[in-house]
Order: structure tokens, then sequence, then C-alpha cells
């Protein structure tokens, strides 16, 4: 996928273009995968339900199948957020050393160990606030399903 | 059955046409059509720099991802079935595995050089809690029935280990070992080409060229060695357990 991107740095000369190009590739199939996933799993026995009451293909689609598969939903932008933030962090490293990633760069040049851990402390601690807040959201959102 | 690859080949084809137009439209220099890079590629395999540094990255990524299979999956399972060890553990495994392994790599340049280890630390700790996690979750949702019926038949801890639990695992080391190595192959070209050597060098160094043909040659030579791997561990588990076939198509990997 990084390399994906590489390929693609040549035909998006901005630099925030190529970057946001990176986001979307890495995380782009990790939720299609997941969602689909979720759909695939709807219990049967659900849209047998919706069908006996009569229920015609748009509202299964919107009333059974829909509900029925958001919590893959959230567990796909959960990975597809992490996957965006490695995306983001890897991008700026590699074709535009920008913002943390060049941070990072300097440090390392400098070998200023500290703020090379630093910086990498601050990406858990992002990854971590991340995953919390959409499970935080999840909670919320989806009552009926709560996670061990 | 047959529909279903006459539509996968349609699927297919279209996505090639869509690449030829898209190469055509763009020039290439920005995005080579299919049919320049079909003809580059075979230039490129008949010259074999591509193929030989392939083998020698993938060596040493095999060194990585080996390890973090070893290491990962013992924890991952004590940490499934043990408290005590999940306690102590997740909330290191659910800090380290939102960590980029890009982020490691200035780190470790520091700390192992460029030589062989550097490469191999990076590919185990983009691997390693992949693979815990995954399998982590699959020791967790054993069935309690299965461990009961165990239990009341007298079976001591060591036999029920290896005759239910380690069974009732065996889709997930499947599955573990799958995300892993889609990782392993990830974190090995990011690694390379930090340092612009092996694989990931040649991919760096193609992307300076004035076409891209070269470049997505390389891409397609990596997709193809993703997708065998794949392919070939999911052969395996065909031949050692036929009778998980339709659960491992069907359950998506956990995080």
């Amino acid at each position: 996928m990084l390399s994906g991107a590489i390929a693609m740095s040549p035909a998006m000369p901005g630099r925030t273009k190529s970057k946001a190009a990176l986001v979307f590739l890495m995380s782009f199939f990790e939720i299609l995968v997941t969602v689909a996933a979720g759909v695939r799993n709807v219990e049967p026995g659900f849209l047998a339900v919706g069908r006996s009451f009569g229920a015609d293909r748009w509202r299964l689609i919107t009333r059974v199948m829909l509900p029925a598969s958001l919590p893959f939903v959230f567990a796909g932008l959960r990975i597809g957020l992490v996957r965006g933030i490695n995306a983001m962090i890897t991008a700026e490293l590699f074709f535009a050393a920008v913002n943390l990633g060049a941070l990072m760069k300097l440090n390392a040049q400098r070998f200023d160990m500290a703020g090379l851990l630093s910086v990498i402390v601050l990406l858990c601690l992002l990854g971590l606030i991340a995953q919390g807040g959409l499970k935080a959201m999840e909670a919320r959102l989806l009552p009926w399903h709560v996670r061990g | 059955m047959s529909r279903r690859i006459a539509y996968n080949l349609a699927g297919v084809a279209i996505a090639l046409l869509l690449w030829e137009a898209i190469g055509r439209l763009m020039g290439e220099a920005l995005f080579a059509p299919l049919s320049v890079v079909l003809v580059e590629y075979v230039k490129m395999l008949g010259d074999g720099q591509m193929l030989g540094e392939l083998v020698g990255s993938l060596r040493q990524m095999l060194v990585g991802y080996v390890l973090a299979c070893v290491v990962g999956l013992p924890i991952g399972v004590g940490m499934g079935r043990s408290r005590l060890l999940d306690a102590l553990l997740h909330p290191w495994l659910s800090m380290l595995v939102v960590t980029s392994v890009a982020s490691l790599v200035p780190l470790f340049v520091i700390v192992f050089g460029t030589g062989f280890w550097f490469r191999a630390v990076i590919v185990f700790l983009a691997a390693v809690w992949y693979v815990m996690l995954t399998i982590y979750h699959g020791a967790r949702g054993i069935e309690p029935r299965l461990l009961d019926v165990g239990r009341s038949f007298g079976a001591p801890p060591l036999t029920r280990f290896h005759k239910i639990i380690l069974p009732a695992l065996y889709p997930y080391v499947v599955t573990a070992l799958r995300i892993g190595l889609v990782h392993a192959i990830r974190a090995m070209v990011v690694a390379e080409m930090f340092i612009i050597l092996g694989y990931g060098g040649l991919i760096y160094r193609a992307s300076y060229s004035l076409t891209t043909a070269p470049l997505l040659g390389l891409l397609l030579t990596l997709m193809i060695v993703g997708v065998a791997a794949n392919a070939a561990l999911q052969r395996g588990t065909r031949v050692l357990a036929p009778w998980y076939e339709d659960k491992m198509g069907r359950s998506a990997p956990p995080l």
C-alpha cells in the first residue's frame, strides 16, 4: 500500500494530496473488508423475520441489514483510523518531511533519542485516544452491542 | 460456481482496462499503462535484479516473521486463558498494536544500523502484535462448555489443553499467521525504503525514474507475492484441517 502511494506521488504533486491518497489507500480496504464481513454475517433469522413481516428489499437493507452490521462498521472505522494514522506518519517520514515526520527525522539525525522516543510515545497516545474515542462513541450509539 | 469465476474474471478484466485507459490518459511519466508495464515487466524478469533482491528481502523478512509467530502465539494464548497475564499485558498490547512501525524505523536505524537485524526486528515488531491479538481473541472465545465436558470426564489440565484448547484454536492460528504475514511484508518494504536497500530500496530508486513502468512492475511482483503467500497458507489449512474450511472463509479477523 505504501509503495502504491509512492507510485501515485508523481501523479499528485501537492504534498497534502499524495499524503491524503496514502491515508485513503491504507484505510479504505480495511474498512471495505470489515464491513463486507459484517454484512455477510448478518443473522439469517433477522432477515427471515423481516421478510415474513412483508418488508421490501429497501426496508430489509435499511432496517435490518444496516443496524445488524453496525458493530462491524465501527470495527472497520477503528481499524481504518489506526491504519490512517500509520499512513500519515509513513507519508511524513518518506515523501514529504513535514510535521511529526520531520521532527522525527531531525531528532534521529541529532541522535536525540529522548526526542525521538517522545514522538513515538505521542503517536502511541494518539492511536490509543483515537481508538478509545471511537469505542466510547460505539458504546453510546450501539448500546445493545456490548463488547466483552 | 463457474458463474462466479466468470464474474471474477470480468472484474479483473474491467480493472485492467481501466488501468490501460487511465495510463493512456495520464501518460507514462505519471501512471504507465498496462501494455507498457507488461513489456517492462518481462524485461525486468529477464534482467534478474528484481527477483534476486526479492529473494534476499524475503529471507530476512521470514526470520522476523517466524520469530513473531514463535513469540506471539504462546503469549497470545496465555493472555487469552489467564486473567492475570491478560491484566498484566493487555494495556501494552493495545498500545503497541496502534503504534505505527514506520515511526519506529528511525529509532531502530540508530540502534541496529541497517543490517540484517534491523530489518528482522522491524518485521518482528510489525507482525508480533497482530499475531498475538488474533490468537488472544481466539483463546478467549473458546466455548466454556467444551472445557466443562473435558473437566467432567476428569481430563487433567494438560490433556484439556492439547485435546480441547489447541484444536479450538486452530482456525485462529491460521488467521493469525495470515494477518501477521501481510504486516510482515509491508514492514519489510517500509524498512527497506527507509534505508534504500533490498527490494524496498529498489522500489524507492524506481520512483525517481522518468517512467513509472518499472515502479508499477515492482508493485505487481509484491502483490503477486502477497496473494501467493496468502493462498499457500489457506491451502495448507485445507490440507491440515479440512473441517475448518467454512469457518475460515466467513469469520472476519478480529481486532
